[in-house]
């Protein structure tokens, strides 16, 4: 049987003239940032500080950690619209904003992203031990409970070389995915 | 009284592949190939336990991907053209390989087992599951649910409502499929961020399963490890996985499934034999591929490969088991001395890696579940649920974020080869927030229009494509599904907004991308 077909090819767009930063995890210590500057932003930039003001000013993501109270400048570049982002800190949140910075060090914001938490890379030092019935963990009195557990040689860290990526990693199974 | 209780869990997975415009697409054997090799074997494996009593207690997440194609009428219409191909393809072989000794039996083997499996398959009527849902009913299965395509939650937190959607689709999959409502899900990839937390228990989830430092890294620190579940502040019960079990199981180096004597993947006459010989059993493209007969055993290491022998190969599985049972009860021994509640082992694997990967796998799970229940004492095997019936107080913390990808956390699905699809992802699911929104009380055929938005959406999200560009092989249809899945949903984004939906090729995409029939698009409106 022919199948007919409506459908033509599909493409996707290199913008979408959006102004925005995207702030993404990947792992600990480790941030994706992406991001569009839309042409009325950049036209409003160009309008507010000179003609040259675009040519004459370099992207970079301000990068803040709101739980050290820290921040720091990444320079990137006009054909990249995307940069991961070394995080010092895990289990911290992080903002990012995209702007130009001119020579004299001021930086002019053009986009700020969502917050993003980096995951936590070890155990807690908060050894306290509370119990209560799952069903009811946010209404019923939780019982304290004062154990000192010690699981010998099962008190071990995570060790994420376990090698697992190399049979298979995800549910996908065909010889197609590993040769 | 058992000192403990070890849970298996069969992860069973595969992405949305469904081509009703291709004749023959090589992309579906990948369902075709999982039904014969892992999901018709565990099937008869339960079966087999069932009609010996055996006592077993087993838990599977089958995703609402694997559960729309085992249950759609063309793909399974194309399993038995499959199956049918596939028996004719041994019968030949019976035949050719008559005066080589070493082959002949494995040739006849083959035969029997294809032709049994259309036997299983139309016991259920085609629709495996049913097969599943009966090893629910009858108490030895514990099914669980996922994520409706496979998305991954942590790239989505821009979005909270297509994190609903993921969510409520694949409950609303289960409970259409299993009659009831899942007390657990399988986070896809085991991915958990705190966040996720709310639309699990709005929609009635009880537990999850972690990665080992998902509980490990949890706040205050987790006094019995992963042996004991914990839950967070708000109610979300995660059993993390345990770390020596799934090495025996998993590693590459030092697993079981490396044994010289199990039979050699790599090793199939769709590569090996002459290809005017072959070409009626491939791709109508005439690529070579699997074909599922494979001759060979693992042999070693750079060593020529020895056929394979079925009763070699079963006496291994029937050792592993064995080995496997002994090491969970020292485990457990060890532990239970040290807890004062029984521990849970915690033994979360994909499914897949028993039959696809590991030939010998769901013999290996019959041979352990037999000894389990006759040759020992020392635990007994559980489901989530039955633990968590029988130990309901739990230690209160919050669960660390983690998945069970390489390094833990997010690396496989954002790196350099697709880290470009979460801007069109963002955007799509931004739009699909906004037509929710703004159409809430569509109806005909902009509701839909809509309905199909959202079906693009979450296939677009499956997880797969991004790990597909991550391993290097087939990128070209992730990349595809991708391009194709946002296309489609861009277009109906601007078509309902114009006013001016396209009817003929609608009815086209619906027909394509056909999964979830009963979509309510509205799931995601941001005020529900």
């Amino acid at each position: 049987m022919q199948y007919i077909t409506h459908e033509k090819g599909y493409y996707l767009p290199l913008s979408y003239n959006d102004n925005k930063i995207v702030l993404l995890v990947r792992d600990p210590q480790c941030l994706f940032a992406y991001w569009e500057i839309s042409n009325d932003k950049k036209q409003n930039f160009i309008n507010q500080f000179g003609q040259d003001s675009w040519n004459n000013s370099k992207p970079v993501i301000k990068l803040t950690n709101s739980s050290e109270k820290t921040v720091k400048f990444i320079e990137v570049n006009d054909v990249t619209s995307n940069w991961y982002i070394e995080a010092e800190h895990a289990n911290c949140n992080y903002s990012a904003e995209i702007g130009r910075m001119f020579n004299n060090n001021s930086f002019i914001s053009l986009a700020v992203s969502n917050t993003a938490k980096t995951p936590k890379d070890k155990p807690s030092k908060d050894k306290a031990v509370v119990f209560a019935n799952y069903k009811d963990v946010k209404t019923t009195k939780k019982v304290n409970i004062n154990i000192k557990t010690n699981l010998g040689k099962y008190e071990h860290r995570f060790n994420n070389s376990l090698g697992l990526s190399s049979i298979t990693l995800s549910g996908v199974s065909s010889d197609s995915f590993i040769k | 009284m058992p000192k403990g209780y070890v849970s298996l869990i069969l992860h069973a997975h595969l992405p949305y592949v469904r081509h009703p415009e291709h004749e023959d697409f090589l992309e579906e054997r990948w369902l075709f190939e999982a039904i014969s090799e892992t999901y018709i074997p565990l099937i008869n494996t339960y079966q087999s336990l069932v009609d010996d009593n055996i006592d077993f207690k087993i838990t599977m997440s089958l995703t609402p991907t694997l559960v729309s194609m085992l249950s759609d009428y063309l793909l399974q219409e194309r399993y038995r053209r499959y199956l049918r191909n596939l028996i004719e393809l041994c019968e030949k072989e019976v035949v050719r390989t008559k005066n080589q000794a070493d082959f002949n039996g494995l040739s006849n083997m083959y035969l029997d087992k294809y032709k049994s499996d259309l036997n299983v398959f139309n016991k259920y009527d085609g629709n495996l599951v049913k097969a599943f849902k009966y090893f629910q009913d009858i108490g030895n299965l514990e099914i669980i649910t996922c994520t409706a395509t496979h998305g991954y939650l942590p790239l989505m937190l821009v979005n909270p409502e297509a994190i609903r959607a993921q969510i409520a689709v694949g409950v609303q999959t289960y409970e259409k499929h299993f009659g009831r409502k899942p007390r657990g899900i399988w986070l896809a990839e085991c991915a958990y961020v705190p966040e996720v937390e709310k639309d699990l228990l709005d929609y009635g989830i009880q537990y999850i399963i972690t990665e080992s430092h998902g509980i490990l890294y949890a706040d205050p620190r987790p006094a019995y490890g992963t042996f004991a579940p914990i839950v967070s502040p708000d109610g979300i019960v995660a059993f993390g996985r345990d770390i020596e079990s799934s090495k025996q199981v998993w590693s590459a180096d030092e697993g079981y499934p490396g044994d010289v004597d199990y039979r050699e993947y790599y090793r199939d006459i769709g590569y090996d034999l002459d290809y005017e010989y072959i070409k009626p059993y491939i791709n109508k493209d005439g690529i070579r591929h699997n074909t599922g007969l494979k001759y060979y055993r693992i042999t070693g290491r750079n060593v020529e490969k020895q056929p394979y022998n079925p009763d070699w190969a079963r006496e291994k599985a029937d050792s592993h088991a064995g080995n496997f049972m002994f090491n969970r009860e020292q485990q457990i021994k060890y532990l239970s001395e040290r807890m004062d509640k029984p521990p849970i082992v915690v033994c979360p694997y994909d499914a897949e890696l028993f039959g696809h990967w590991w030939y010998e796998g769901p013999q290996w799970i019959n041979f352990l579940l037999r000894k389990v229940a006759y040759d020992q004492d020392v635990f007994k095997m559980t489901t989530p649920s039955e633990y968590l019936d029988n130990y309901p107080n739990l230690q209160v913390a919050s669960i660390s974020s983690s998945s069970w990808g390489h390094q833990g956390y997010n690396e496989v699905w954002l790196n350099g080869t697709n880290d470009w699809i979460y801007r069109h992802l963002h955007k799509a699911a931004e739009w699909m927030i906004q037509l929710a929104n703004e159409y809430s009380n569509a109806n005909g055929i902009q509701e839909e229009a809509l309905n199909q938005a959202a079906r693009e959406l979450l296939l677009a999200q499956s997880s797969d494509w991004a790990f597909i560009m991550k391993t290097g092989t087939m990128v070209e249809y992730a990349n595809k599904r991708t391009v194709d899945h946002v296309g489609r949903f861009t277009k109906l984004y601007y078509d309902i907004r114009e006013n001016n939906i396209d009817v003929e090729w609608l009815r086209e995409i619906q027909s394509k991308d056909n999964i979830f029939p009963d979509i309510n698009y509205r799931v995601y409106k941001t005020e529900l």
